[in-house]
């Protein structure tokens, strides 16, 4: 745990400034039908916006063949689209996950602003594409906007899979995945593969490692971000639950612990989406509400820190 | 780290209990059938006993893991195998060399060796009657690893003799299912597992020191 933040690079400060100007802190986000304003972030790459707030299932959405679960979770997902969601996560690793998340994508009417992303999780190169084939079957859909290598397995063999798939147009962007701050040495270096659109790895509020390195080198290697564990799978706030929140939470227009811990790791200039994950309704609609309102600045940011640290 | 929560793995069970019923009562008939063989052996117990132990965990590793969790947990293929193991284990132990032989005394090894098998068949029902769990989602002995692991070692513990391998398995098995059990929250399927463990400690001591079990 790092005690306070690493200076943020002079590029990714630019980004930053260029992503919420140009990127509706207040305006060219997408809207519902309240047209409330959403937070978008550029993917670098080619600087198309996407909602900074995204959706993760493992766990969450793996619950087999049950009936009302699958309903449960289907009401989860109309409400992520509801509150101007995009992108939803998930992996072959995840069981059940990506069939609950196609059950669930059938029954809502309106999908369009789906980015859909999923791994690739096979030892073998030569398997990789029926995995793939698989995976766009149980969500039933056309194409993946994004396909990320899982945990670096066997990447070296699937990036080549994936860069001619994105050049035949069956994906979009190609990521890597990793979490809970594994092979970052690993990771680093195939940060610095060519062609690579997005990364993932675990950042939050109490963990921060990859503030020193890997947020720094995606900004220079103009890499999207994807932010995972942004609760440590509900731990900080089942932590921080019997804390009140700081007088100056309003401030950032943070109404519960869930957006301040979002707030926290979207406002990183080098952070493109957080994906935090849940079972229920009510918690999508507080996830969904850092989408909307101030972010907090660099000073804000220290402060935040200081204040969980202190918990 | 596991793939499911505990609302998903009680659907799960509720769902493999209907796709298998009525296999549940073949199920424990053969438990029963066992019980009553290690009561009141006569010639050929041992190898009866053993090839319905067999049964169970084969059953518990190729269908319970392999067929039906597999679609919700990445890692039950290894459960599986490693279940498939000890059921092949106990088949050529038990059922075909015939080395498991049992017999039950009287005193506190017996009772706490009766109170087990006792246990893994009546430990959910009770729990399910107290409404702390869904009928549908019991697991049986015989076609789920709880109460077969509980049953074995239960089984072991009124055995004159078996080979100590039998029972590296169960202890591994009953070691992880008190992870998920924690990992998931559910105190009451910590209790089975821990028997298992405490009852597999206290035979493996036991033998050491050359002390009928």
């Amino acid at each position: 745990m790092k005690s306070s933040m690493t200076t943020l690079s002079r590029r990714a400060l630019l980004g930053s400034a260029a992503t919420i100007g140009a990127a509706a802190w207040f305006g060219s986000g997408p809207a519902d039908a309240d047209d409330t304003p959403r937070l978008t972030k550029a993917i670098p790459s080619n600087g198309e916006h996407i909602p900074a707030i995204g959706m993760g299932s493992w766990i969450t959405f793996n619950v087999g063949d049950d009936a009302a679960l699958r309903t449960e979770r289907a009401a989860v997902l109309q409400t992520f689209f509801d509150r101007g969601g995009g992108m939803v996560d998930s992996s072959p690793m995840y069981g059940s996950s990506e069939a609950v998340i196609g059950y669930g994508l059938k029954t809502i009417p309106d999908t369009r602003s789906l980015f859909a992303a999923s791994k690739v999780w096979t030892l073998l190169q030569s398997s990789g594409p029926d995995q793939m084939e698989e995976s766009r079957a149980l969500w039933g859909i056309e194409r993946f906007d994004l396909m990320q290598i899982h945990n670096l397995l066997n990447w070296d063999g699937h990036i080549e899979t994936l860069r001619a798939d994105k050049a035949a147009g069956r994906i979009r962007y190609i990521g890597i995945t990793t979490s809970h701050g594994r092979r970052h040495d690993e990771f680093e270096k195939v940060m610095h593969e060519p062609d690579l659109d997005f990364v993932q790895f675990t950042y939050n509020i109490l963990d921060r490692e990859a503030e020193d390195r890997l947020l720094p080198l995606a900004a220079d290697r103009g890499l999207a971000v994807i932010a995972n564990r942004p609760f440590r799978q509900n731990a900080l706030i089942e932590h921080f639950a019997a804390h009140p929140l700081p007088s100056w939470a309003g401030e950032i227009d943070c109404a519960n612990w869930a957006q301040f811990l979002l707030k926290f790791v979207i406002s990183h200039p080098s952070v493109t989406c957080a994906i935090p994950a849940t079972t229920r309704v009510d918690h999508m609609h507080e996830n969904m509400g850092a989408l909307e309102g101030r972010l907090p600045d660099a000073s804000m940011r220290e402060q935040m820190i200081r204040y969980v640290e202190a918990l | 780290m596991f793939p499911y929560d505990a609302d998903a793995l009680f659907a799960f069970l509720a769902q493999y209990n209907l796709a298998l019923w009525p296999a549940q009562i073949l199920a424990l008939l053969m438990a029963l059938g066992a019980i009553l063989l290690v009561l009141r052996p006569r010639s050929g117990s041992g190898h009866i006993v053993g090839a319905i132990l067999a049964a169970s965990w084969l059953s518990s590793g190729a269908v319970y893991y392999l067929v039906y969790l597999s679609a919700i947990d990445f890692v039950s293929p290894l459960f599986g195998l490693l279940l498939i193991v000890q059921g092949l284990l106990m088949a050529w132990d038990g059922a075909i060399r015939g080395r498991l032989s049992f017999s039950f005394h009287r005193d506190w090894s017996g009772w706490a060796a009766l109170a087990l098998v006792l246990a893994a068949l009546m430990y959910e029902p009770v729990i399910a009657l107290l409404g702390a769990q869904d009928w549908l989602a019991v697991r049986v002995v015989g076609l789920a690893p709880a109460p077969t692991m509980v049953f074995t070692v239960g089984l072991l513990l009124l055995a004159e003799r078996f080979a100590l391998y039998l029972l590296v398995i169960p202890i591994l098995w009953s070691i992880s299912a008190l992870a998920l059990a924690w990992f998931l929250g559910i105190p009451a399927d910590l209790v089975l597992p821990l028997a298992g463990i405490a009852a597999g400690v206290l035979i493996i001591w036991r033998r050491t020191r050359g002390v009928r079990v």
